[in-house]
């Protein structure tokens, strides 16, 4: 059996937009600090004839609240920071009773070659 | 050994029952907070996300007044009456009136103010008539106010003619982390468990609210 514990987090607001020259780009700015209950840690690698690509996954499990709600109705908009890495929200899954959010989180490493 | 009396309100001694026979709460603190946001939200592992902070302010107030309750304690001032009996052989004697719940005092604050005693006059309808406070005083050694000489025009047909009111201060038990951890334990578990009912049987934690509080809790002898 996994033993989960808490460790702190901060929530960020992403911002898409386009600049005057037409570039996409990614505003990240802190909303809050919370803890988050953190578990199933992965890190996994895909090896292809050119590169390394890795992948880590990770889930954030934390208590149901207006601000969290907001995260599961807008995932796009939202990113976490966790280890002093920014994690983007693949899943967000309401608890039944209301009592909790599960956000399962991806990011990827820079691409290695070979 | 203390001798008990079944004729209270009479005698020095402990007394058991006590002589009161109605108790109310007129003035209760319903608004103020004892345990801080900052402590509920490291509890609650909520940390910045103050997004239900009017919830967890609601929750914090019914917390504070169960643990306030469960171990007759004042955290925040609590004003009580309690009612007396009174018959003929009482007249004009020393009685003494035993105070439901009482606090001890905090540095240079008292631990209850005896706000006034009354009794309700014989007339039709009764009169409630303020009794001069030179007649009595209170006993913090015996939780009890000690009042000399009610007047023969306290009435012979009401239940309890005798009225004491007074106010509990606050306990210097309250800032003790001990019970303030004992709180937040109990806050926590009514913030996860909102519903009446539950599937499973939930069980109690080893050192949990009870047994955190019970060297606090006073004995009733």
């Amino acid at each position: 059996m996994g033993i989960s514990r808490y460790e702190q987090i901060e929530v960020n607001k992403v911002t898409n937009s386009v600049n005057e020259i037409g570039q996409y780009t990614t505003t990240i700015t802190p909303w809050f600090a919370t803890r988050a209950l953190v578990h199933s840690v992965k890190n996994s690698l895909n090896i292809t004839k050119e590169e390394r690509i890795y992948t880590d996954l990770v889930n954030f499990k934390i208590n149901f609240t207006p601000y969290t709600q907001s995260i599961v109705d807008n995932q796009p908009l939202y990113s976490i920071t966790w280890r002093s890495h920014d994690w983007r929200i693949d899943s967000a899954v309401e608890a039944d009773d209301r009592m909790s959010v599960t956000l399962y989180c991806y990011r990827n490493d820079p691409i290695v070659p070979v | 050994m203390s001798l008990d009396s079944s004729n209270s309100p009479f005698l020095g001694t402990t007394r058991n029952p006590f002589s009161y026979e109605k108790v109310e709460q007129v003035s209760r603190d319903v608004s103020t907070s004892w345990l801080t946001l900052d402590q509920i939200s490291q509890q609650l592992n909520l940390f910045q996300d103050d997004s239900q902070a009017d919830y967890l302010y609601g929750i914090e107030l019914a917390t504070r007044m169960a643990i306030e309750d469960y171990l007759g304690l004042s955290i925040f001032a609590i004003k009580y009456k309690a009612y007396y009996g009174c018959y003929n052989g009482m007249i004009g004697t020393s009685m003494s009136l035993d105070l439901p719940e009482v606090s001890q005092p905090n540095g240079t604050t008292v631990g209850v103010v005896v706000n006034e005693v009354a009794y309700y006059s014989g007339a039709t309808p009764p009169v409630y008539t303020i009794l001069d406070p030179s007649s009595y005083y209170y006993d913090p050694t015996g939780n009890k106010v000690l009042v000399t000489g009610v007047p023969s025009s306290v009435s012979q047909l009401m239940t309890s003619p005798v009225v004491c009111t007074y106010t509990t201060n606050a306990s210097p038990l309250a800032d003790y982390p001990v019970i303030q951890q004992a709180g937040l334990l109990l806050l926590t578990h009514l913030y996860n468990n909102r519903s009446n009912t539950v599937m499973g049987k939930l069980e109690e934690i080893p050192f949990g609210v009870a047994q955190l509080l019970r060297p606090y809790k006073p004995l009733v002898m």
